[in-house]
């Protein structure tokens, strides 16, 4: 069952350089479910749109981002609302409660001069009282030693912690009041390894104890591997492949998928891996047709002139390739 | 004027760092003790998790910082009394590449204006300056025409990555210097980058510093590795040897976290990380004892010498 669906999702940037009018088109009709309780994956090479997608999920659209066309849905108490005629007094309530946002950079966003647990009620916002904010604190004490986390990180000014430690605490308090949906854009990339692994492990418990949705953002497809149970893959503006995860690494079938997992190094191999050829589009001015056709080893003629249509070629297995299906997106 | 062609050697070098507000006031060993070479034609990895010290090791070889101590030799010279010419020399061989390529270039300048620079710089290709350039920007994958008259913000950071690295080719360097010079690329573009350091080794015996926490691509395109930890260098060997077999308990949690593209081996075990990295840089003895599942009494009270096992050095008192 979805709890999380778009369709036909359209989001563009305008703007107004010197008075002339630059459209990039970030969002380019984008329909996917997510369903409860899976762990759904986004990859894709860096400005194909990732960010602006789950932001629009979000429902967060402000200018120069706009909405041009599609809807997006959350199931709350069995029935499908859109999020884009809910008032925005309904909107608020519905984050940190029913869904919750961790921002690509978030590791930076605490205050540097306050402790952390002061941010967390600047965060939260709304004037709490003093009882409220003990019980409160009380819980956070618990939750936090529930998911292993040293509760005096919360007293600690944020230098006085490593960067994969910051990224885990503000992970666990964006979750503390147990959002039905968590979307976490970029959560490990600027980690090294080690400290990717703690909150990647902290999502999975977290994830564990209360069962929530997840959409993770991140081009590391270490990552997706380690703990995606889907993958949508990203290619400008829109989603070319959606598979089981496993389905993604043994049988990938977009030919922009094949190079993103032939190209990928492991250890204990040293055999020569190529890149994906060429360079990314830009989505001001995309490609016509199938917006991979400059970098495709099997372009045809109609790939230049018709854009294919994202559909399924085996069980849970989508794919936008005129390989595969020879419909076309109208 | 080499000894056993070793073209870059690193000796004890030490670097303290005296951190502090009017609260407080903490020296951080940034640097321990750190001795490796390199040979020519040999790419050489430094890992290990941010703040362990890589960026200062590089910054000092490249006199961006003083050594608090330790001696750094560069093809038998010593860089810490150099002439002035020695010194145009020693520019013009080693060449850095950063990890940030939006940070190296100003978004208000012509990025082929940087390679041009290089040229005016080093007094290379008085008569033909273009076509330097175009050789340069060839070999990265690129070409003249592609660049020309284009500001960074025109471009990926793939490619902007592959411009510095073009620049860097200009002097025709011994040594290349890349800390990190993939971390903000992602996945489909980094391997046209690590193949570029791979192609300059092979085909013309460029040395390579290495500088990632990305142990794929180190496992990839190096030789030799070395890992850091809180400023230390724990172990250090055959790359293939080092993540393979991993001996120095930080190299084996280290190993044991890279995520592999393979969703058949996921990760069973959970490891634990440090909350106050301070608290380890002032550790007495092992800097790892507060994380290590081997941990013994003696680990705390000393420092940790070096012990030689299969060809690799490690700093772990299980290896006595
Ligand atoms: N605030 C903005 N104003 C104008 N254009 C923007 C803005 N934010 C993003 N863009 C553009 O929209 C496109 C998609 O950007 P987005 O941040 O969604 O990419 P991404 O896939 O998240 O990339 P990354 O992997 O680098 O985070 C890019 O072309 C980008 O330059
Ligand atoms: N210019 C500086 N002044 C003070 N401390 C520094 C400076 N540069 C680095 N450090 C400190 O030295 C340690 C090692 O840092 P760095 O060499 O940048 O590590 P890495 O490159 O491995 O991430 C860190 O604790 C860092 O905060
Ligand atoms: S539709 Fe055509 S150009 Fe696009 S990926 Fe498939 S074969 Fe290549
Ligand atoms: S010296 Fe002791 S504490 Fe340090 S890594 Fe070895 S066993 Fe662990
Ligand atoms: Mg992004
Ligand atoms: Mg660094």
């Amino acid at each position: 069952m979805p709890i999380l669906k778009s369709e036909n999702l359209k989001s563009f940037y305008i703007l107004d350089i010197y008075g002339k009018k630059h459209v990039i088109q970030a969002v380019n009709g984008v329909s996917l479910e997510v369903e409860e309780s899976e762990i759904y994956g986004i990859a894709g090479e860096s400005g194909c749109g990732k960010s602006t997608l789950v932001r629009v999920l979000y429902g967060m659209i402000e200018p120069p981002l706009s909405l041009i066309d599609g809807n997006v849905f959350y199931k709350r108490n069995g029935e499908f609302i859109s999020i884009f005629t809910l008032p925005e007094e309904e909107l608020r309530k519905l984050r940190w409660e029913f869904i919750s946002y961790i921002p690509q950079g978030s590791m930076n966003i605490l205050n540097p001069v306050i402790k952390i647990i002061d941010s967390f009620w600047d965060f939260i916002g709304a004037h709490i009282s003093k009882d409220e904010k003990e019980k409160m604190e009380h819980s956070l004490f618990e939750f936090f030693k529930m998911l292993g986390l040293p509760s005096k990180t919360l007293y600690a000014y944020p230098h006085q912690l490593s960067g994969g430690m910051r990224q885990r605490v503000i992970v666990a308090l964006a979750t503390f009041l147990n959002p039905k949906i968590i979307i976490a854009d970029e959560p490990t990339t600027a980690l090294d390894v080690v400290a990717q692994r703690g909150v990647i492990q902290l999502l999975k418990s977290i994830q564990s104890f209360l069962n929530n949705t997840i959409i993770l953002v991140t081009h590391d497809m270490g990552v997706h591997a380690t703990i995606s149970d889907r993958i949508g893959i990203m290619y400008a503006g829109n989603i070319i492949e959606e598979a089981k995860t496993e389905e993604i690494y043994e049988d990938p079938l977009h030919p922009y998928t094949q190079y993103l997992i032939k190209s990928l190094p492991k250890i204990g191999d040293k055999s020569y891996k190529v890149s994906v050829p060429g360079t990314p589009p830009s989505l001001a001015n995309p490609p016509s047709g199938c917006k991979f056709h400059p970098r495709c080893n099997y372009a045809m003629e109609e790939c230049k002139l018709y854009v294919p249509k994202f559909v399924e070629v085996k069980p849970k297995h989508k794919v936008a390739c005129f390989l595969y299906s020879k419909e076309v997106d109208s | 004027m080499t000894d056993n062609n070793y073209i870059l050697k690193v000796e004890n070098l030490t670097k303290i760092f005296t951190l502090g507000n009017i609260f407080s006031r903490i020296k951080i060993v940034a640097v321990n003790n750190v001795s490796f070479e390199i040979r020519e034609g040999e790419v050489f990895t430094l890992a290990g998790e941010s703040g362990s010290g890589k960026t200062t090791v590089a910054r000092i070889i490249l006199g961006f910082h003083e050594p608090t101590s330790g001696k750094i030799i560069y093809k038998g010279k010593d860089l810490t009394n150099l002439n002035k010419e020695d010194r145009n020399f020693f520019r013009r061989e080693v060449q850095a590449i950063f990890q940030n390529p939006f940070e190296s270039f100003n978004p208000l300048r012509k990025v082929s204006s940087y390679l041009y620079e290089t040229l005016e710089n080093f007094n290379i290709a008085r008569d033909n300056k273009d076509e330097v350039v175009e050789k340069a920007l060839r070999s990265v994958g690129l070409s003249r025409e592609e660049v020309i008259d284009k500001y960074p913000t025109e471009f990926s950071g793939g490619q902007l990555q592959r411009i510095s690295i073009a620049r860097a080719l200009i002097t025709k360097p011994s040594l290349l210097i890349a800390d990190e010079p993939v971390s903000m690329i992602d996945a489909s573009l980094r391997m046209s980058i690590v193949n570029l350091f791979k192609e300059l080794k092979e085909k013309s015996n460029v040395s390579v510093i290495y500088i990632t926490h990305d142990l794929a691509t180190a496992y990839y395109i190096s030789d030799k590795i070395a890992i850091m930890f809180r400023g230390e260098i724990v172990e250090s060997g055959e790359v293939e040897k080092v993540l393979m077999e991993p001996k120095h308990p930080y190299t084996m949690v280290l190993s044991e976290s890279i995520p592999e593209p393979d969703p058949k081996r996921r990760w069973k075990k959970q490891i634990s990380l440090s909350a106050f990295e301070e608290e380890e840089f002032l550790l007495k003895g092992c800097k790892f004892a507060k994380r290590c599942s081997f941990v013994m009494e003696e680990c705390k009270k000393q420092e940790i010498p070096y012990f030689e096992i299969n060809g690799r050095k490690v700093k772990c008192l299980l290896y006595k």
